[in-house]
């Protein structure tokens, strides 16, 4: 089981790692907070309980750990500069993104509400809806609501 | 005629995330064929998912994945663990030992002559036993978990002091007025010492069956597997001795099950065994060493049931390797369905490309092909790349002579496959292509190592792959195309080149 769980851990720590920066953790806090939930996820596994797809269970005590932590600290800031991220070195064969897409993509982001961003990304991670719903605590609808107004916003910015 | 009652956006989007039930596929997708508009917007949607995914992937996540991992720090004891016997791993791990287990050698005299010799080895007081049970593993005497499993063998009148023995099986046999036997031997396939076992099947006993595992060249038992009543199954596997400098009996085959750690030739005889039955490239697995370097894990992630067990059957026979399946549900990729998506801002491109192809049958068949050939390339490249991260120029030299010929044979396997797909994909989009020259075959320029080359063909085989699909996804403006299009021979014959160096370098 050990194994299992470090392996587990070596798979998906970057995804959610990753995932609890965006949520605007320390690269500090965040090792906390994934030492804390694979801790969970291996008395979990101890005990017998299912889990039907361990990414999304992870995802959602990160996101509960994380949004904890958040609160607790009232120095994180909200969310990192994802608008000052620089892309490594644009390939002359990128012929499909050109910069200037990009940048109009991370303008209509910033338009966006923070559950809307954390919807987008989670679906980026492979989430479906119901665990999308289950990770940030709302409806179902909602997270449908969420995304198809982020992405028909986004649509209109990358389209134009 | 345009359909009056267009799909809503919120279903649109359901489509692309494969969040709709099939009925509503068929629909919304029967609706999409006959209304331009929806398809423009579920086109807008799809291009806007993907813009986004790359934004995730390129920016978002390097930015924000940390540089160091410390180790996962977690709790020595076991105390909290609860017994719901027969964990789901075992159960498994014992069905696909029952499905091994062919009735080859019939004869009860044979079974009983390989009995009577293993039982006269004498007793190996040293070996450290791992135990599998409800699915925890552990060392054998290290764990007061031994005291439930210990009183399973004890109620059945096996004898827990040396269970892993012919001497044990044997006598717990010997008390069975009905049993059934059996033996079958199993061929290592990595020129070690083919493996015979034996295994006895009863109800006179709480214990079911037992199935021992034993080494034909010296008959040391080196796996059980029982089954208690209720269905408890237990599985011990010998460990060797604690540490490698205590040399062990001696032996005219030594092995490395006698380590106590395990090498990248355990790796790599798991990779070529996977291979053998084309699961390294074609399925969803990863081969690592823990961190404790005491096994080779096999970890799958979505992969069908009847799969899991075939993959399982061929590593049953590779010392101390353990097969991990996770149930993740696949990635939400967008469907499928129809290559080719048209929106008012490619139809130009696309007509470009049916003129090309001959209509938009002709291209719809073009685009099949070649999307196909391109991911194959890209995986079989994935894979070499894969060999060369896990065997750099000094790990490499610490193999022997035949794992290094298995190395290279793998190697040169993929980079074959590798040639062979961008062949195809060159073949199959070559009506789309414009007329150039028969240019010689290029020699690539320097050659350094083939594992730093196998970096380099996997990245030039995911940038050609990215090309062909966005080329033939529709998401190309017709400019953007037909740049896509001039640069695609070069890239191809650029994949095909270094793919047949690294199928020729030693």
């Amino acid at each position: 089981m050990r194994s299992e769980v470090e392996q587990i851990y070596i798979e998906t720590r970057a995804s959610v790692a990753s995932y609890l920066r965006y949520l605007g953790l320390s690269e500090a806090q965040a090792q906390e907070s994934l030492q804390e939930v694979y801790l969970c996820l291996y008395q979990t596994l101890l005990r017998r309980e299912p889990i039907e797809h361990i990414k999304a269970w992870i995802f959602r005590v990160a996101h509960n750990d994380g949004v904890k932590r958040r609160k607790r600290d009232k120095t994180f800031a909200a969310e990192p500069d994802w608008s000052r991220f620089v892309h490594p070195s644009d390939s002359p064969e990128r012929i499909l993104l050109d910069r200037e897409r990009m940048e109009r993509l991370k303008q209509s982001l910033a338009t966006l509400s923070p559950q809307q961003r954390q919807c987008l990304y989670l679906r980026a991670e492979g989430l479906r809806y119901r665990e999308i719903a289950d990770t940030l605590d709302i409806e179902v609808s909602t997270v449908n609501e969420y995304l198809r107004r982020a992405l028909a916003r986004l649509a209109e910015a990358v389209h134009a | 005629m345009p359909e009056p009652n267009h799909i809503g956006q919120d279903e649109l989007l359901a489509l692309v995330d494969g969040e709709l039930t099939p009925e509503h596929v068929l629909t919304v997708e029967a609706h999409l064929r006959d209304c331009a508009s929806c398809r423009a917007e579920f086109a807008a949607f799809l291009q806007a998912s993907v813009v986004y995914a790359q934004f995730h992937e390129e920016l978002l996540e390097p930015n924000l994945t940390p540089q160091i991992w410390p180790a996962l720090r977690l709790p020595k004891s076991r105390s909290s663990a609860v017994y719901g016997w027969m964990g789901a791993l075992a159960a498994v791990i014992a069905i696909a030992a029952l499905m091994f287990v062919h009735q080859r050698h019939p004869q009860p005299s044979r079974f009983q002559e390989i009995l009577d010799r293993s039982e006269v080895i004498p007793p190996r007081p040293h070996e450290r036993i791992q135990v599998t049970a409800a699915g925890l593993t552990w060392i054998r005497s290290a764990s007061h978990n031994d005291r439930r499993v210990a009183a399973l063998f004890i109620k059945a009148h096996y004898n827990w002091d040396d269970p892993l023995s012919a001497r044990s099986f044997a006598s717990w046999r010997k008390l069975l007025r009905h049993k059934r036997d059996r033996l079958s031997s199993l061929s290592t396939g990595d020129g070690q010492a083919p493996l015979y076992v034996i295994r006895t099947e009863t109800d006179d006993s709480s214990l079911r069956f037992a199935t021992l595992t034993l080494r034909s060249n010296d008959l040391a038992a080196l796996k059980g597997a029982f089954r208690f009543e209720g269905d408890q199954d237990v599985e011990l596997n010998d460990v060797g001795p604690e540490s490698p400098a205590a040399p062990a009996a001696p032996s005219q085959n030594p092995t490395p099950l006698r380590e106590s750690a395990v090498t990248p030739a355990d790796e790599l005889r798991v990779m070529a065994a996977l291979n053998e039955i084309g699961a390294d490239v074609n399925d969803p697995l990863t081969v690592q060493t823990d961190a404790t370097k005491r096994h080779v894990i096999v970890t799958g992630v979505g992969i069908q049931p009847s799969r899991q067990n075939e993959i399982r059957r061929k590593l049953l026979a590779l010392p101390r390797t353990l097969v991990t399946f996770l149930s993740h549900a696949p990635l939400a990729h967008p469907p499928a369905s129809g290559n080719f998506l048209s929106t008012d801002a490619n139809s130009d491109a696309r007509r470009f490309l049916e003129d090309r192809a001959g209509g938009p049958r002709q291209l719809e068949t073009i685009a099949e092909k070649s999307l196909d050939a391109s991911t194959y390339s890209l995986a079989y490249s994935h894979a070499l790349d894969v060999l060369a991260d896990k065997f750099p120029a000094a790990v490499e030299s610490t193999l022997n002579s035949e794992d290094r010929a298995t190395l290279l044979l793998l190697r040169h396997r993929h980079a074959a496959a590798v040639e062979h797909n961008s062949a195809q994909l060159a073949d199959s989009l070559r009506p789309l292509l414009p007329a150039r020259p028969q240019s010689q075959a290029t020699v690539p320029q320097s050659y350094t190592s083939w594992q730093a080359e196998a970096g380099k063909l996997y990245e030039d085989a995911r940038r050609l792959d990215d090309t062909v699909s966005h080329l033939l996804g529709g998401l190309l403006s017709k400019e953007q195309t037909e740049r896509a299009l001039a640069s695609l021979p070069d890239a191809i014959e650029n994949v095909q080149t270094q793919a047949r160096a690294e199928a020729a370098a030693q």
